[in-house]
């Protein structure tokens, strides 16, 4: 009988063997998708697949994507796009695993505090050549923003602005007006504070993306993070300290009541959304989004970071996000034509302006009629020259990093606005190299 | 029937074989052991000791997650003990260890105590210590949070009926990674209960048996038996406490991120800011191994001092 001629250690040894290899098998590295297994059907040779990554600017990312891409790929037949919502939170992660794994998106969205870093590490294409002629198309901001180490990286795609929206239903309410100045702004968050209703004057928090605050903070003390040179921190100067003392330690920890402390980030949305926060900093793709659809009742109005001393200047955050395409794809002609794709008049429009109301980079968009007038207003500092944001460094998010953390201590009472700002010297001002 | 299975005893108690045919043979079983073990040396190889491997390279290097690296010598370690954030997260990673470490076991040794003495209902008290430890840390996170929030936390909440004034748990430098330690102690008590509540199943009934007839009772059978049998388990918990909040990484990034003012930073944490965001692998990674040689260094010790020479 066949029984009798296998014996049970040869059974177990080769269902180990078996077993063996079919786990070795299946640590191996898999076909790539839409390669042929077998002679019966050839790929066609003209298919080509763009990867493209983008962390998201709206809730709605993937629909409002889909008839953008489905358009791009009935004008460009053979051409298909692989469009992928990256979350902000693993930003990181996963743009990293992606090139050093080899298979990196042909073509991806990163703000401008994020890409030093890829550049550095020779992942993303030099465009210079390719897109030196669209230059006259965008903003001098813009075009300054994707320009590093004397090269450009990417197609300046979006800007944003943030600046304090005020809940003018609350201040009607305590009769308080909208600042004008910092006594006046240290008056009304006071006067907006009743813990007992749980109503708080302002959000000072300092989160760990918080810099968007701090940084145009210091503007209005006349200062700012970095030396042009990137060399040296700059933030520690009078007014610099002056900053960080009036809005941190005076009214934030001295007034401590009038700030909601301790809360998580969504605690706050939701206090803020249900008309508990006086005065609080936004982005502007937040009001159509956020405020008008979820406290469509209360009355918003908006101010800048107020300037403090004569150096200083009203401000506004204003940061630019750029359509990049990864060194690897930099001879993949899909990738290109996707790129010239998405820095269309078309895309600036329907995208950057109606999709997700933040501020196209191209010269000659027109604004929308129907602009929320708190966004309007927002966006006309960044005209009047209000507006601050990252310099582009590979240092950058270490040294806004150490910013932050040194906030926190101000805010939590553990340290003055001083000895915060000398220790963000202290602590960045070593790791700078010009880059 | 097989004979080769009947015949494998014999084989094994047998003189040792010279001949090039059993020669052959146990090369073939040793073959045989190392093609089963294969996969999971693979993953081992693949997963931690190649990495380990390229972290100690790194830490010798200055470079980013990709790209070129350049050779420095032992300037990151130099860089390293001279670096005030480094240091102050060294300083913190202790005292998490310190705080966390001694307070756990000494809770896990209680409760494990007590669920031993219940005659009933023993699983599931012991399903319901191990209940946190299987909660998602950021779900675990944010219940805390709630918990501690200074302004309607139930925490402030009972304070506050003896008389202590609101303290604002995570964002003050001074209570922040005391409210770490203890949602780590909460959530981390059940692994050890259940390891402590083995151990104590496995001590011989007559021990207690005899010291109760010696006129043994109460603290004096736990601290003259229970502990010294206990022992061995005991040291294997002090060292993966110590291994757990050496390592201590999820709680900080989801509560404090670190702050404020790197008052809540662990060693962990510091590394995973400066690997990915600030893309310093070099130094990261010289962060990393002098946190392993921190960790080994301490379990040696630890692993020394509860040597027990007691068997049972």
């Amino acid at each position: 009988m066949f029984r009798s001629q296998v014996s049970r250690r040869q059974f177990l040894q080769s269902s180990a063997a078996l077993m063996s290899i079919a786990a070795l098998a299946a640590c191996a590295v898999p076909a790539a998708p839409g390669a042929s297994t077998g002679g019966d059907t050839a790929p066609d040779a003209a298919a080509e697949t763009v990867l493209f990554w983008k962390p998201p600017h709206s809730e709605k990312e993937v629909d409002l994507w889909k008839p953008l891409l489905e358009k791009f790929q009935t004008e460009n037949p053979g051409i298909t796009v692989e469009h992928q919502v990256v979350p902000w939170a693993s930003v990181d992660e996963q743009f990293t695993a992606a090139f050093a794994g080899g298979s990196p998106p042909d073509i991806f969205y990163l703000p401008d505090e994020w890409y030093p870093k890829y550049v550095n590490q020779d992942q993303i294409a030099d465009v210079t050549d390719k897109i030196s002629g669209w230059k006259d198309q965008y903003s001098e901001a813009g075009w300054t923003g994707a320009t590093y180490k004397g090269s450009t990286w990417g197609a300046p795609f979006l800007g944003v602005a943030q600046g304090w929206v005020l809940n003018m239903t609350l201040f009607n309410e305590k009769g308080v007006a909208a600042p004008t100045n910092w006594e006046e702004f240290r008056a009304a968050a006071q006067a907006l504070t009743d813990t007992a209703a749980g109503t708080y004057g302002v959000v000072a928090d300092a989160g760990p993306t918080n810099w968007t605050t701090m940084v145009p903070l210091l503007a209005a003390g006349g200062t700012k993070l970095l030396s042009d040179d990137l060399l040296t921190v700059t933030a520690n100067t009078e007014g610099g300290v002056a900053a960080f003392e009036t809005l941190l330690e005076n009214i934030a920890w001295n007034d401590q009541s009038s700030t909601p402390v301790g809360f998580t980030a969504d605690q706050i949305r939701s206090l803020a959304l249900d008309g508990k926060i006086g005065m609080i900093w936004q982005e502007t793709s937040t009001i159509k989004a956020v405020w008008r659809a979820e406290a469509p009742d209360l009355e918003l109005a908006t101010i800048p970071m107020l300037k403090l001393t004569d150096d200083g200047t009203n401000a506004s955050w204003a940061n630019i996000g750029f359509m990049f395409m990864a060194q690897q794809s930099a001879d993949k002609e899909g990738a290109f034509k996707l790129l010239e794709y998405l820095s269309t008049d078309d895309i600036q429009v329907e995208y950057v302006q109606k999709g997700v109301d933040l501020l196209p980079l191209k010269k000659d968009i027109a604004g929308l009629p129907d602009i929320d007038p708190i966004v309007e207003e927002m966006v006309s500092w960044l005209g009047e020259g209000y507006g601050v944001g990252t310099q582009i460094s590979v240092r950058w998010r270490d040294a806004t990093t150490s910013l932050v953390q040194e906030a926190q201590a101000v805010l939590s009472g553990a340290k003055t606005a001083a000895q915060a700002l000398a220790d963000v010297e202290a602590t960045v001002g070593p790791i700078l190299d010009g880059e | 029937m097989s004979v080769t299975s009947t015949a494998q005893p014999a084989l094994r108690t047998a003189a040792p074989a010279t001949t090039p045919r059993h020669t052959w043979r146990r090369l073939r079983e040793t073959l045989f052991c190392y093609l089963l073990l294969s996969p999971s040396l693979i993953v081992i190889l693949g997963f931690s000791i190649v990495p380990l491997l390229w972290s100690v390279y790194y830490s010798f290097t200055k470079g980013g997650m990709l790209g070129r690296h350049t050779f420095v010598g032992v300037q990151n370690y130099v860089k390293a003990f001279e670096h005030p954030i480094f240091l102050q997260t060294l300083i913190n990673t202790t005292q998490y260890a310190v705080l966390t470490v001694p307070v756990v076991i000494l809770l896990a040794l209680v409760v494990a105590i007590v669920i031993f003495q219940l005659p009933k209902m023993q699983g599931f008290f012991r399903g319901t210590v191990y209940f946190p430890l299987i909660t998602p840390v950021v779900i675990a996170a944010n219940i805390w949070a709630y918990i501690v929030n200074r302004d309607f936390g139930p925490l402030n909440h009972l304070l506050s009926m003896v008389g202590v004034p609101r303290i604002d748990w995570l964002g003050d430098p001074v209570w922040a990674i005391p409210a770490i330690v203890m949602m780590e102690i909460w959530r981390g008590f059940g692994f050890y209960v259940i390891i402590l509540f083995a151990a104590l199943q496995s001590i011989p009934k007559e021990l207690y048996e005899a010291a109760r007839i010696d006129g043994a009772k109460g603290l004096r059978i736990i601290w003259s038996i229970t502990i010294p049998l206990l022992r061995p388990a005991l040291g294997f918990c002090f060292i993966m406490a110590t291994i757990f909040n050496f390592q201590l990484f999820d709680a900080v990034y989801v509560l404090t991120k670190g702050g404020p003012a790197w008052k809540t930073a662990t060693v962990s944490w510091y590394v995973y800011q400066q690997a990915f965001q600030a893309d310093n692998v070099g130094f990261a990674s010289t962060m990393g191994v002098v946190l392993l040689v921190i960790i080994l260094t301490l379990s040696l010790m630890q692993m020394r001092f509860f040597r027990s020479d007691i068997e049972y």
